[in-house]
């Protein structure tokens, strides 16, 4: 009885004004942020902004000294940095290929890395560098 | 040559994709073309075109074969004159009167105008970053690269181990997508790659309305549509680059056509599921799940029907075969790579582990709870499903329209299922998925609802 005696015409209106409220929100708390972020920026500022600070430079200095058919390591500090951003540099260094045992050492933001058998190949920074097997 | 601006080199790549979408469901209903409206083709052309140029490209390339433009067009410019044939070949018939349309009310015009500005919003978010999000780089993006550097497959990505977490088991529908808007392009430009998702935004949003607009009167289907297309979760996906708004595009498709063969029975709607299902199985590991579903909702119907046994026998039959025939290639190179699902195998799909595992029922009930009530992602789909779904629970399977409410629980049930077996650990995994899992059942859900209400709210 309860039931059928409610106004369907006014929950209906009531409904459809809260999901409007809701919709509202996410406009101004969500969505403003990546306007704000990315409006007005060049695709090189927007894909900088993506990634750590630095880390963007870095892929980009390792595209011009490690040669497209070569295959690379990434080494970075773990605990500084997020694991998506291991996919990134993956994605943006393609064709080369993130392999164990390759001829080059990406070191991003770590200093004083060494390794056996490799030499510095090119430098970015004092902590940002490349390594690469020595012949 | 004359090198063409970017834009112009994408609207080219999408009208090509219209174009075979179009021509594909053209030729699937020629037996009646007046089944299907012009705006609901123009919806489906584009995620069925995607879907075969895309398999065209898979074929091509496990065969050596390049993607030259004489490869690509050639089944589609046979497949035109197919269809032209049939088409001057027809008898015409003289154009039955149709109905008047009725003027549009305030309020229909407004909320068609919240739906084109929720595209257009969705439309500017997707291009205001490149692909950046973490499975979207490293499921697909990474893929797509290499894929069109290479002019084919890459088998090192999809074998070497180092690339794991890009899911190498996974259906390559999206990574190819993108493939296909770079070699339309003719650079590898990640920006606008990202026009596919918008576009599935808006033919989802469109296959919805024009199947609602058949059982309900205008201004409820569009209320409908309008508040599906400004669901949080529903416009985030429309811009992210993930393949989970692609795969809620096929699903509620196949769902929603198997629906209306249920009530009509017209074989294009038949088939039309069955071409969706494939593309839902095409394009996430989950779709199979949904194709399985789907092959069980109709079996379930055709035992419960009283059609013809033969009649019976063939309909089931054909959706087999559409679906099978078309997932043979992946499947094929799947287990010929031994590429294999993490979280669904057989060591994972054992009596044991599923007993031993089933106290993770709660936790995952209770991520579900924090979904069904959370309006930051999903306004109040959820919580008006659930309270709905509670006042009529006697009557939610008495006809046709149980069928979709019992579909979307066998997804949930499926879901649940996939997160007790996981051997990833149970809080990052409902953490990092559980919300893209209920965004594949949000629209059938939301279609459901407004079926189930249709009587009781006066603004339809």
């Amino acid at each position: 009885m309860l039931i059928r005696s409610v106004n369907y015409k006014l929950i209906s209106v009531i409904w459809v004004f809260i999901w409007l409220l809701f919709s509202v929100r996410g406009y101004i708390l969500t969505d403003s942020k990546v306007f704000k972020n990315s409006l007005g920026k060049s695709v090189e500022q927007k894909k900088r902004n993506l990634m750590k600070s630095g880390l963007y430079d870095f892929v980009l200095f390792c595209q011009k000294n490690i040669p497209e058919k070569e295959n690379f390591v990434f080494v970075y500090d773990a605990k500084a940095l997020d694991p998506v951003e291991g996919s990134r540099v993956s994605y943006y260094l393609y064709p080369r290929k993130m392999i164990k045992d390759a001829p080059y050492i990406m070191v991003f933001d770590m200093s004083g890395y060494k390794k056996e058998g490799f030499k510095l190949h090119a430098s970015l920074s004092k902590n940002s560098f490349i390594l690469r097997k020595a012949d | 040559m004359i090198d063409l601006f970017p834009v112009v080199k994408l609207t080219l790549g999408i009208l090509i994709t219209f174009f075979v979408g179009y021509n594909i469901i053209k030729a699937l209903s020629w037996s009646n073309l007046k089944i299907m409206g012009s705006l609901e083709i123009v919806f489906l052309s584009f995620p069925i075109g995607i879907s075969v140029i895309t398999l065209q490209m898979f074929i091509l390339a496990i065969f050596g074969k390049g993607w030259s433009l004489f490869n690509m067009a050639l089944p589609w410019v046979f497949l035109l004159l197919v269809n032209l044939a049939v088409f001057f070949m027809r008898k015409r018939r003289p154009a039955e009167p149709q109905a008047a349309r009725s003027a549009l009310d305030f309020v229909e015009k407004a909320l068609i105008c919240g739906i084109i500005l929720q595209v257009i919003w969705v439309t500017l978010k997707a291009f205001a970053l490149p692909i950046e999000a973490p499975d979207a780089i490293a499921i697909y993006a990474l893929k797509a690269k290499a894929f069109y550097l290479k002019g084919g497959m890459d088998h090192d990505i999809l074998k070497n181990v180092t690339f794991k977490d890009s899911h190498q088991d996974y259906p390559l529908l999206l990574p190819l997508a993108e493939c296909w808007i770079y070699r339309a392009l003719g650079n590898l430009n990640d920006f606008l790659a990202k026009a596919l998702f918008p576009i599935f935004f808006l033919s989802a949003t469109g296959i919805f309305y024009s199947m609602l607009k058949r059982f309900i009167k205008r201004r409820g289907s569009l209320l409908f549509t309008f508040m599906l297309a400004s669901v949080p979760q529903f416009t985030v996906f429309g811009t992210n680059a993930y393949a989970d708004l692609p795969l809620t595009c096929y699903y509620t498709a196949s769902l929603l056509y198997l629906f209306l063969w249920m009530k009509e029975k017209e074989t294009p709607y038949l088939l039309l599921s069955a071409l969706m299902s494939f593309s839902a199985a095409w394009t996430k590991n989950e779709g199979s799940m949904l194709l399985v579903i789907n092959i069980l909702i109709l079996a379930i119907f055709l035992a419960r029907d009283k059609m013809r046994f033969v009649k019976k026998a063939i309909s089931l039959s054909v959706y087999l075969a559409v679906v099978i025939v078309l997932l043979l290639p992946w499947i094929s190179f799947k287990n010929s790579m031994a590429l294999e699902s993490d979280i669904v195998n057989k060591a994972t799909i054992t009596p044991s582990n599923v007993g031993a595992n089933l106290g993770r029922v709660w936790p995952i009930l209770y991520e579900y709870q924090k979904h069904l009530f959370g309006p930051k992602r999903w306004n109040i789909a959820w919580i008006s499903v659930l309270v709905v779904f509670i006042l009529k629970i006697r009557n939610v399977f008495r006809d046709e329209i149980g069928y979709i409410a019992f579909a979307a629980i066998l997804c949930i049930a499926g879901y649940t299922f996939i997160y007790i077996v996981t051997p990833h650990d149970l809080g990052w995994h409902l953490s990092t998925s559980a919300s893209r899992l209920m965004l594949h059942v949000l629209p059938v859900s939301m279609f459901w609802l407004a079926l189930s209400t249709k009587k009781d709210l006066n603004l339809f």
